[in-house]
């Protein structure tokens, strides 16, 4: 067995540069020559977490308006110049965020810089009844590609539902509601952009062929000029109890076979009893050297796939589910009390010292493949940075991660992942004409 | 500066790019004919390996089609080294993924290595080539889950689409007109002897290429050298790839009950990478459907909104290929998106600007740069270009004939290739909702499973 790590010590060494420019943009600068491109990535500290009741959807909305132009910019121009410039480009909202990027070649960096800083700075002047519209349109067709048409599409609608209380924001998915999109004007669209859209709320980074002071000199041409402006307040987060109760919700539809999932509270991202849940839920369910996967694939052919994952956020609770799907007509019942038993008998007896090595060196690939690529990289750095406080810890993150104890695993996994506070969402197989 | 008012600037003008080629390789042939391609770029720790047998899946037997597949599937699930889940077990407690995929033109296996584990991950990879146990119960499993991965997908309108229009598009006598993992019919009936005679006839170092990219230690001949140089198999036998032929233009209605939108293939069998008009149609089909701003997306999404997102691409082969425009649309405004759709096709009416080529070509030649940044990129890149035939220098030779290209050149190519009323149109979606007004728009589909 060879658990021993890729890197010294486990820190990596790539080099961070951050400045605060006096409007309150963070900007981040990461050189790497290796080839003549530029990571340029934007979180805004905004996400679907912070759509107040009847505004589900609208962080992903507002995020295609992004692109439908500014006081500077024609509709659709942002990405028509970026991509004609070389560059690729694409922005993506979560719970917890959103964000935009760009890698471009070197001699495209200042249009990049300049079209993010049209946006942040004038977006309102572009935002239009028309472009409203048609974007709603294609968020729609968006949800039914995605969501409504695909099968088992709706799982973690039904999944969060469960697991969080209404009202909650984490209860509601990020693409949202259709009926709270058709209730949207230009004027909530303006009242949200002027909230969140400023540069205090932003975190901007720069991974690539540049020289910091080159670049700091360059971004500062671009947002310097753009005004400060009071950053949102957020409610406090609050830590939810684990679940109690077990509570339930069973639907069918048309899908190729049943399914049975599992989910948990678990702490907030960031925590050391975050991060030994995730090492408990790769365990257990993580890739087909997994218990679940070995027990209900593997040994019992129960299941066509199981596993288990946990989903990391910052306002005060994170997310954890398992899963096996059916095969060939296995009972869910039957399913879903081996999936229970995999878990009571991971909290009776915690980790192997191979498992927790595994763990280890799988989760030490995972980050450094992450790094490999200047997007993702420059990605992290905005990550760590905006809901952590520093991109520092994307170099410390290894080590980090590999000091968490079989007990602290074990612990964590008492604390988080018993059977009892889980909740259950089960997909029958709809017969014809059966439907929910 | 403080900035309590705005203040922009202007508009500014785009630099040229950073000179920028395919990076270079060390290339050297081990004595039993495996052919060794390593690529050394500096800062990328995980070392990704890719090796990539010469084995077309004209080489299954007809009734057993999907026994590739299968094969490449159960390549894991233990050797005679590392029997039973030991293998699994192995590979990943030294950090490294392993998969193996088939294409037509022949089978890959796929490895993700931290750089330290390099050696040991290279004897876990020719272990899995060379000596899987490939159990009765290995196929036996991996045939169920690979029966319940086929059921998964056809439930998926998208994927359903895919497969409606390879059929739609291909000869039915061509091995490509099927799935590559198989059918249901010949799936069920394959054995574990048939997977294991299929390894031991095809799986080989002759013709075969292995791959290594990434941040290299320098004694990276030594460790391939150490793993593979005694991977021998005097039963290999060589099969020939197939030329792929299209068929004749159809216009299908798939019948999905109770879909709320439908997935639109439209397509024409064209042409693969060898094809001297080929730098001319990718530019071509680019400016058509490949850009944000292309010809199809700006009318079927931004102004129509129909539209989450449609795209025109080539799937080229490795003698012969197709062109097909995706998308999904809700189901009011299917029958108006595909009447559009062959009208913003048709070159001839509306040649291909020259600033539309530029904006294309500055766009393809852009983003390879970073396509092939990281050692994953590369090694995927390379097995792309080996199963089509090719090596890396096709990547700078096609830079250079971008160039060439002129907006009369990619036209005629269009034109040609992709002429607005010879398309072949495949719907998968709710029959009862769609069929009334394809037929009105003028489609005279042929209604499938209902």
């Amino acid at each position: 067995m060879c658990f021993h790590s890729a890197v010294t010590n486990l820190e990596l060494g790539y080099p961070l540069i951050e400045r605060t420019l006096p409007n309150g943009l963070r900007v981040i600068v990461s050189p790497d020559h290796a080839v003549p491109v530029v990571a340029v990535n934007l979180w805004y500290d905004v996400g679907s977490r912070d759509e107040v009741d009847g505004e589900s959807g609208f962080a992903h909305l507002f995020e295609h308006l992004m692109f439908q132009g500014s006081a500077n910019v024609a509709s659709g121009d942002h990405l028509g110049a970026m991509q004609a410039a070389g560059a690729s480009v694409n922005a993506t909202t979560f719970f917890d965020r959103t964000n935009y990027f760009e890698a471009v070649p070197t001699g495209a960096l200042d249009l990049a810089l300049w079209l993010e800083a049209d946006r942040m700075a004038t977006l309102p002047a572009a935002l239009s009844q028309e472009n409203l519209d048609n974007q709603r349109e294609v968020v729609k067709e968006e949800k039914r590609q995605r969501y409504d048409n695909v099968p088992y599409g709706d799982v973690f609608e039904h999944a969060l539902a469960l697991t969080f209380p209404p009202g909650h924001p984490y209860a509601h998915t990020v693409i949202g509601s259709m009926a709270d999109l058709d209730a949207a004007t230009t004027e909530t669209a303006t009242r949200f952009f002027r909230s969140f859209y400023q540069p205090g709320n932003c975190v901007l980074t720069l991974v690539g062929d540049v020289e910091p002071e080159d670049a700091f000199a360059r971004v500062e041409h671009y947002f310097g000029g753009i005004p400060a402006a009071v950053r949102p307040s957020r409610e406090e987060s609050v830590a939810l109890p684990p679940l109690v109760g077990v509570p339930r919700r069973t639907v069918t539809q048309p899908v190729p076979e049943g399914a049975v999932y599992l989910t948990w509270r678990l702490p907030a991202r960031g925590t050391r009893a975050f991060d030994a849940c995730d090492i408990a839920l790769d365990i257990l369910g993580g890739g087909q050297t997994s218990r679940l996967y070995r027990r209900l694939v593997h040994s019992e052919q129960l299941s066509s796939g199981a596993g288990a994952a946990a989903l990391g956020l910052i306002g005060g609770t994170s997310f954890a589910y398992a899963y096996a799907r059916a095969l060939e007509g296995t009972p869910l019942p039957q399913l879903e009390s081996a999936v229970v038993s995999e878990v009571e008998r991971f909290l009776a007896e915690g980790p192997t010292d191979e498992e927790l090595g595994r763990s280890r060196v799988q989760f030490e690939r995972e980050w450094l493949s992450q790094l490999a690529r200047v997007e993702s990289r420059a990605d992290l750095f905005s990550c760590y940075a905006t809901l952590h406080g520093s991109p520092d810890l994307v170099n410390s993150r290894v080590a980090e991660f590999c000091s968490i104890t079989a007990e602290e695993v074990r612990d964590a996994a008492r604390a988080w992942l018993a059977p009892d506070a889980r909740a259950v969402l089960t997909y029958e197989r709809a017969t014809e004409g059966e439907l929910s | 500066m403080t900035a309590d008012t705005l203040s922009l600037r202007p508009r500014p003008e785009l630099g040229a790019p950073g000179p920028w080629s395919f990076p270079d390789a060390d290339v050297f042939t081990l004595d039993t004919g495996l052919t060794v391609r390593a690529y050394h770029l500096p800062g990328q720790h995980v070392i990704s390996v890719g090796l990539a047998l010469d084995l077309p899946l004209t080489a299954e037997p007809a009734d057993k089609e999907g026994v590739a597949a299968l094969t490449a599937a159960c390549l894991d699930q233990g050797t005679r080294t590392h029997p039973g889940t030991s293998f699994a077990d192995a590979v990943e407690n030294c950090g490294a993924v392993l998969e193996a995929t088939v294409t037509y033109a022949g089978t890959q296996a796929y490895l993700d290595v931290p750089a330290t584990h390099l050696g040991t991950a290279l004897t876990l990879l020719v272990e899995a080539v060379r000596e899987p146990e490939l159990s009765d119960a290995d196929v036996d499993r991996e045939r169920s889950l690979a029966l319940a991965d086929l059921e998964q997908r056809l439930a998926n309108g998208s994927s359903r689409a895919d497969r409606e229009a390879r059929i739609a598009l291909i000869d039915p006598a061509c091995r490509a007109s099927r799935r590559k993992g198989g059918e249901q019919e010949t799936l069920t009936t394959i054995t574990g002897e048939d997977v294991r005679r299929f390894h031991q006839t095809g799986y080989g170092p002759t013709r075969a290429t292995l791959v290594v990219a990434g941040d290299l230690p320098a004694d990276v001949r030594q460790l391939v050298t150490a793993a593979f140089g005694t991977w021998t198999n005097p039963a290999q036998r060589l099969v020939a790839g197939e030329s792929v032929r299209g068929r004749e233009r159809v216009a299908v209605l798939v019948h999905r009950p109770g879909a709320v939108q439908a997935d639109v293939r439209i397509g024409r069998f064209t042409i693969d990478r060898t094809d001297p008009r080929w730098a001319d149609y990718q530019l071509a089909v680019h400016v058509l459907g490949g850009a944000f701003l292309s010809r199809l997306n700006v009318v079927l999404r931004e102004e129509k909104g129909y539209t989450y997102g449609v795209h025109l691409t080539n799937a080229p082969l490795r003698a012969g290929g197709y062109t097909v425009l995706s998308g999904s649309f809700r189901n009011e405004v299917v029958a108006d998106a595909v009447a559009l759709a062959g009208p913003l096709l048709a070159v001839a009416a509306k040649p291909l600007t020259a600033d539309e080529l530029d904006r294309t070509r500055r766009y393809l030649m852009g983003v390879q740069p970073l396509q092939y940044a990281t050692a994953s990129g590369v090694c995927h890149g390379v097995l792309t270009l080996l199963s089509a035939g090719l090596e890396h220098t096709f990547v700078d030779d096609l830079r250079r004939r971008w160039t060439a290209v002129t907006p009369e050149s990619a036209t005629e190519a269009a034109a040609e290739l992709l002429p607005a009323d010879d398309l072949t149109v495949v719907v998968v979606g709710d029959a009862d909702a769609l069929e009334p007004d394809l037929r009105a728009a003028g489609f005279d589909v042929q209604v499938v499973g209902r």
